[in-house]
């Protein structure tokens, strides 16, 4: 029960809850990345990072949410640190993790891969939308908003028939940018 | 037409049944295709959702600088000898006055309290439901932007189609709070704060701004010493009884 409020509040931005779930977990967490030869300046990065992830994953979607916040949370904390660690090569640390990683009982294993996965595909569409024209960025975000067509071409200065020509333009060329991104 | 316009006129409806056919048909043929209309739903989600994802990051930020600070070492203070001259004596006495200035002003003239406390999070509701998304938008706008009397009637009409929605309820209050419908808006919140869902602690809070707003203090202050100790408003609740 308590763990759904914590995603509704997440959700919806609501402050006081988002509060509280930092009063209940980051101290944990922090002791754990400590632990594991990070500093709280990492567990701050992972903490947040582990928020939007699951924001990411459930927000707006249609998917169950049937873990346990905390336990969610926490799993993909330690899996984002342990793929840093990784990038950064100690090896011993991370066969020692990584047999952790299976060994815990608490990692609702598959649901923390798909939130990681799905924060790094927003994430890489922040970056190639950055990438695109500022017409484009602005055309696309008035789309977004669900501004009319007429309204859109007015504001830009272009032909009402152009608003959708531009918008699969750019579309596209996001696209590009996009796939480009996900395999380097 | 290329695959990006193809894909956009099928998710916006626009395509021609025989087109649509032929689109579906190729769908199940071509996971290249389907994989390009996923990311192109992607594309479409993340431009509805990018403002609010963005201020829920820049929320986050803020607090975890708060959560997570003790590795920055502090600083260690440093005595500065104070000298005697008459700029800093000329100094010290200006700031005096804007300091009196200030504490005058704000005794003169003590903020309205329904304004300090009636502060609502934005609503959000596009990521409830994929249905109607065009009047979900316009009333979470509405609403967003403060202007309640555009939202009122909207918000209505989505909670006689979802009764069961309680969050809905509960920004339905508020917009019949705001615009002065005090009556119905108290309905509205004696419901939610007398069921057991996790919106009782709110609906208890806004009855009590509801009397706030109208200067009501006597009922605004029963309500208030109601709050149990494991509200969520239970801090906010002391204060605002101190104050009142």
């Amino acid at each position: 029960m308590s763990d759904n409020q914590d995603l509704l509040a997440l959700c919806a931005g609501d402050p006081l809850r988002i509060r509280a779930i930092y009063q209940q977990h980051a101290a944990p967490i922090q002791r754990w990345v400590e632990a594991n030869n990070g500093s709280a300046a990492d567990a701050q990065d992972l903490f947040q990072d582990g928020l939007m992830a699951i924001y990411d994953r459930y927000c707006g979607a249609d998917v169950q949410f049937n873990s346990s916040f905390g336990a969610l949370l926490f799993g993909i904390c330690k899996r984002k640190w342990f793929d840093r660690l990784k990038e950064k090569n100690r090896e011993a640390v991370v066969r020692k993790v990584e047999e952790e990683r299976y060994n815990d009982e608490d990692d609702p294993g598959l649901e923390s891969e798909a939130a990681t996965q799905e924060l790094h595909k927003q994430e890489t569409l922040t970056k190639t939308f950055a990438l695109l024209s500022a017409q484009c960025q602005e055309l696309l975000t008035l789309l977004g908003k669900g501004v009319a067509s007429e309204q859109i071409a007015e504001q830009l200065g272009m032909a009402a028939n152009a608003v959708y020509q531009s918008k699969h333009r750019c579309m596209g060329r996001w696209k590009e940018l996009f796939a480009q991104q996900i395999k380097s | 037409m290329n695959n990006t316009e193809k894909i956009d006129r099928y998710l916006r409806g626009e395509l021609p049944d025989v087109d649509k056919n032929a689109f579906e048909a190729e769908l199940n043929q071509s996971a290249d295709l389907a994989a390009e209309l996923a990311l192109q739903k992607d594309m479409e989600q993340f431009l509805r959702k990018q403002d609010r994802r963005a201020a829920l990051k820049g929320q986050l930020e803020n607090l975890g600088t708060e959560f997570f600070q003790n590795s920055t070492p502090k600083e260690t203070g440093r005595i500065v000898p104070l000298r005697r001259n008459q700029t800093l004596r000329w100094v010290i006495g200006l700031a005096a006055t804007i300091a009196l200035l200030l504490i005058a002003r704000f005794l003169l003239f003590q903020p309205n309290l329904y304004e300090q406390y009636g502060q609502y999070p934005p609503l959000a509701m596009i990521e409830k439901s994929s249905a109607a998304q065009d009047n979900l938008a316009a009333m979470e706008s509405a609403f967003n932007q403060k202007d309640y009397a555009k939202a009122l009637p909207l918000l209505q009409a989505y909670v006689q189609e979802k009764p069961e929605d309680l969050q809905a309820k509960l920004y339905l209050g508020i917009c019949l709070l705001e615009t002065g419908k005090y009556t119905a808006a108290r309905d509205l919140f004696t419901s939610i704060s007398s069921g057991e869902s996790s919106f009782v602690d709110y609906g208890q809070w806004y009855l009590a701004l509801s009397y706030l707003k109208e200067g009501n203090k006597t009922e605004c202050r029963k309500v208030l010493q109601e709050v149990p100790a494991e509200s969520e408003f239970a801090q906010k609740a002391q204060d605002l009884l101190k104050r009142l």
